[in-house]
């Protein structure tokens, strides 16, 4: 791919840890991300995933180590879709855009533009967010984020609280938007299968403390993965002995261990 | 701004006709009045319609104007008082958990103190000046505002503040788009619970402290016996009372708060 | 000869024959009215006087008619159960044009005849729809049973009065009010339709209408009191109070129907322009018990003519033509027609301030009639005939979803 290159942006943490109190929850965290990959970060609640990822938005002050964040522009999105109830839906996705100056008119046809590709008329986009369904606020928060144009997309949890049919239909809006242009994103998720489907690199978190444990590469294009493909992979990370020791499973791998190679699964 | 403005004007008639529901209920009271007069002593209960031509004299007397007129102003300028100050320290007190801590046992102490107490204290300090009703009211519109203030500030979603920082919503925006919204949420309620309690609060500090106003025209009546001009001077009070909150607070507050009534 | 009267196209349905003896009912019984006050015609001689005869006709007489058509049509629909049987309808049809012999001629063959043949039908309208509204699983429609249960309360309070030889007059305006209940109840039922299916019509999406429980219940509770009120203790102030809160209650239920342009639709406005006078009239009454203005006869003819007559009218032309399965009137006729009756209620309404001048009372008499003269000029062929779809019976227009 072309835009991968030296010169290209990246995200790079170094021996990044943070402690609350006495409490260490993540130590030693190196981490590469250029442009245009999607990186997940898979484990067990309490493993300090969503520590990494506030320091990296910058949502908590870095204790030690060193983030450097090459892109210039960074979204997030949370579990929750956290919109402003006073404010339409129109106006909550046109948020970010308003806090960078853009004038009015400006962010309204802008934010109408990405709701559109949502699938959010203007009878949606004139609502208030108790009026819209969960699935619609997602998409609202979702598309707060995209129009943003962001070379860093942040997701925390972000589609774990949604249903089946939700879910997929926002993977393919990220994947899409994703395809447009070299935006990178950094995932976090308890789900392993989200993970495996969206993601070039997954890496697994151990906790006390949070620590990367190991990380696999796929390196075909997401969009391209079938539904067979992510299920036999998922299989495959489940087989690994230090995937089941990070989420705390008991007797590792059966028999005959799945060839995680074989499915396109690659140990960093 | 002109949009809003011209959403409230659409909403406007909508409203004032939903005022029919209002006044049939009130009618229908009006009708349990005079059920209730039929069967009692008209020193005891006159019917409505006389109190209301006493009303109407009284009114048209111009006396009714000026007295209720002087209430309005002390009631105004204390609920105001109350307002200002009562909002400013809440919020400042919402914003530092030490404060609120600390302000807790006060409010408490203010609930707690009867008005009538103050009274007595504001009488002795402004004598038969309009200071008295007016710190009489600031003094009993004060609790529920600041704690209003202080709940709407301590209550802020720490999510939404985690999203305003991870979009780095400017100072200014944060204010308007997040703080203020929220915060009125609380704070109209207690607005219109203390307007209530200005009006009731003003009469009865008239009617020990003062000589003018409808708290002593309040007195004179009494001392005369006169059931119908009480009520009347009460029908006065309550009616300016209704004008002010459904005419004027409420339709702002439902503007204030479209987002939160439309679920 | 009984079979082929019972086969013939006019008793399809319940409401083909008492819709059409209504609406003779008003045009003979109005005829006979103007007659009197106008041309100094006699009318029967009947206890309590000629008033007495013209409230007694126009409600036990028409509007009953009305009623129990509408409501021998409506209820097994609503409640999707069996309509009421023909020989059943035809007995129905039978005392109560007896009742309306014997009530005429009560001066000379005693009340007792006419007491008996007006009680009667309303006995058998509630035993035809009583069960299907109890047996509905949800009981949603129990209301129109408590008010046919009222309907029967003022008939037989009106013949306790007039066999005791007391004025009987409490119980007609009783009668009013507790029409006026049954349009509010009915009304709910069928502005959902005609109102969202007109809000259809103009492509508006965005809003619909929701006939608000709470609203009507208030109107209803309003006119309620108000009716009591009025038999109790008639002209007491309580009664003017209760009449002006039924008043601002109706003003209130109008909230539901301001969705915008909808309103001017014909079926909508006319059912609209009911509630407009039903306020009205309950208004001026109030105002008349209150005050030295108004007029309690203006303010009761206007509920009489504007509310009632016209809510009929509307109603005989919806349900009254889907179920002959054809669609609804287009034709310009009808809102002539509704106009013209609230023409003549508002001129019935002024002639209580000005009582020297006939012409109101020419125009007001005048209106109803037209109103429902062309009511039977248009329906007496539709009614007379089979029906178009070859429906043997009640049900509405066949292909509708």
């Amino acid at each position: 791919m072309a835009h991968i290159g030296v010169t290209a942006p990246a995200l790079e943490l170094a021996g990044v840890g943070h402690a609350y109190r006495a409490r260490t929850v993540l130590s030693g965290i190196d981490l590469h991300l250029p442009a245009g990959r999607i990186h997940a970060l898979v484990g067990p609640s309490g493993c300090g995933k969503t520590t990494l990822l506030h320091l990296v938005a910058g949502l908590l002050p870095l204790q030690d180590g060193a983030i450097r964040n090459g892109f210039a522009r960074s979204a997030c999105m949370f579990q929750q879709p956290r919109l402003l109830p006073w404010k339409s839906a129109l106006d909550n996705i046109a948020l970010g855009l308003k806090a960078r100056g853009v004038p009015r008119a400006a962010r309204h046809a802008q934010a109408r533009d990405q709701a559109r590709r949502f699938g959010l008329d203007d009878t949606a986009l004139a609502q208030y967010p108790q009026q819209l369904s969960g699935g619609m606020q997602s998409r609202v928060a979702l598309a707060r984020a995209l129009v943003l144009a962001p070379d860093l997309l942040l997701l925390d949890e972000a589609f774990s609280a949604l249903d089946v049919g939700l879910k997929a239909e926002l993977y393919r809006q990220l994947l899409a938007e994703q395809a447009r242009r070299p935006m990178a994103v950094l995932m976090i998720t308890h789900d392993l299968m989200e993970a495996v489907r969206l993601a070039h690199a997954v890496w697994v978190m151990a906790p006390e403390p949070g620590r990367i444990a190991t990380g696999f590469r796929f390196d075909d294009a997401p969009a391209q993965r079938t539904d067979a493909q992510v299920y036999a992979r998922t299989a495959g990370l489940l087989d690994d002995a230090t995937v089941r020791a990070c989420f705390g499973l008991d007797a590792p791998a059966p028999a005959a261990p799945l060839a995680l190679a074989a499915v396109g699964g690659l140990r960093c | 701004m002109i949009g809003i403005l011209r959403q409230w004007l659409a909403g406007l008639p909508a409203y004032l006709w939903g005022g029919w529901g209002a006044i049939a209920s009130l009618l229908l009271l009006l009708a349990g009045w005079e059920f209730a007069s039929q069967w009692l002593d008209p020193l005891a209960l006159p019917d409505p319609r006389t109190v209301l031509a006493t009303l109407h004299g009284l009114l048209t007397d111009g006396n009714a104007w000026s007295e209720l007129g002087i209430t309005g102003r002390r009631a105004l300028t204390g609920f105001a008082l109350s307002l200002g100050i009562g909002s400013a320290l809440g919020m400042l007190a919402g914003l530092s958990m030490t404060a609120s801590m600390m302000a807790r046992p006060w409010v408490t102490v203010l609930v707690g103190t009867p008005p009538i107490g103050w009274l007595v204290l504001a009488m002795l300090w402004f004598g038969a000046s309009d200071g008295t009703p007016v710190f009489t009211v600031f003094v009993a519109c004060f609790p529920p505002i600041f704690i209003g203030a202080m709940q709407g500030v301590r209550t802020l979603d720490g999510q939404l503040r985690e999203m305003a920082q991870a979009f780095a919503l400017p100072p200014l925006q944060r204010l308007f788009d997040l703080y203020l919204p929220h915060v009125l949420s609380y704070l109209f309620p207690a607005w219109i619970t203390a307007l209530g309690v200005s009006w009731k609060v003003v009469v009865m500090a008239e009617l020990l402290a003062t000589a003018d106003g409808v708290g002593a025209a309040l007195a004179v009546t009494r001392s005369q016996l006169d059931t119908a001009g009480t009520l009347a001077w009460i029908v006065a009070v309550v009616g300016a009372l209704l004008a002010v909150e459904y005419l004027l607070l409420e339709p702002v507050k439902r503007e204030v708060e479209r987002w939160r009534t439309l679920a | 000869m009984l079979n082929r009267l019972l086969a013939a196209p006019l008793m399809l349905c319940a409401f083909r024959p008492l819709f059409l003896l209504a609406a003779g009912a008003a045009v003979l019984g109005m005829a006979a009215w103007l007659g009197f006050l106008l041309l100094g015609w006699p009318l029967p001689g009947v206890p309590g006087g000629p008033v007495v005869w013209h409230a007694h006709e126009l409600l036990f007489g028409f509007t009953f008619a009305a009623i129990a058509g509408f409501v021998l049509t409506a209820v097994p629909e609503f409640v999707d159960g069996p309509a009421a049987p023909r020989p059943a309808v035809l007995a129905l049809v039978l005392l109560w044009l007896g009742g309306r012999v014997a009530w005429s001629a009560s001066g000379v063959i005693g009340p007792w005849p006419a007491a008996v043949l007006n009680v009667a039908p309303v006995l058998v309208v509630i035993a035809l729809v009583a069960p299907l509204l109890w047996r509905d699983p949800a009981r949603r429609h129990l209301s129109i049973l408590w008010a046919l249960l009222a309907w029967l309360a003022v008939t037989a309070g009106f013949y306790t009065d007039v066999l005791r030889g007391e004025p009987p007059m409490r119980s007609l305006h009783a009668a009013i009010g507790v029409v006026m209940v049954l349009v509010v109840i009915v009304m709910s039922r069928i502005s959902m339709r005609v109102v969202n299916s007109a809000l259809d019509t103009l492509g508006e999406t965005a809003v619909s209408y929701l006939a608000r429980p709470p609203r009507r219940h208030l109107a209803v509770a309003c006119i309620v009191l108000f009716t009591l009120a009025d038999v109790l203790a008639p002209g007491a102030p309580v009664a003017g109070w209760l009449a002006l809160a039924a008043a601002a209650a109706l003003f209130n239920l109008q909230g539901d129907w301001h969705l915008g342009r909808v309103l001017l639709r014909r079926w909508v406005l006319m059912l609209y322009a009911v509630y407009v006078a039903m306020a009205l009239g309950y208004a001026l009454i109030g105002v008349a018990v209150l005050t030295d203005l108004g007029s309690v006869s203006g303010g009761r003819h206007l509920l009489a003519i504007g509310a009632l007559g016209l809510s009929i009218f509307v109603v005989m032309n919806i349900a009254g033509r889907i179920h002959t399965g054809r669609e609804l009137d287009t034709r310009r006729w009808i809102p002539i027609a509704a106009g013209v009756l609230l023409l003549a209620a508002v001129a019935r309404a002024a002639w209580s301030w000005w009582p020297a001048d006939g012409t109101l009372l020419w125009l007001a008499g005048g209106g109803w009639g037209l109103a429902f003269g062309a009511f039977i000029a248009h329906y007496l062929p539709l009614y007379w005939r089979p029906r178009p779809d070859g429906g043997l019976g009640c049900e509405g227009v066949m292909d509708s979803d």
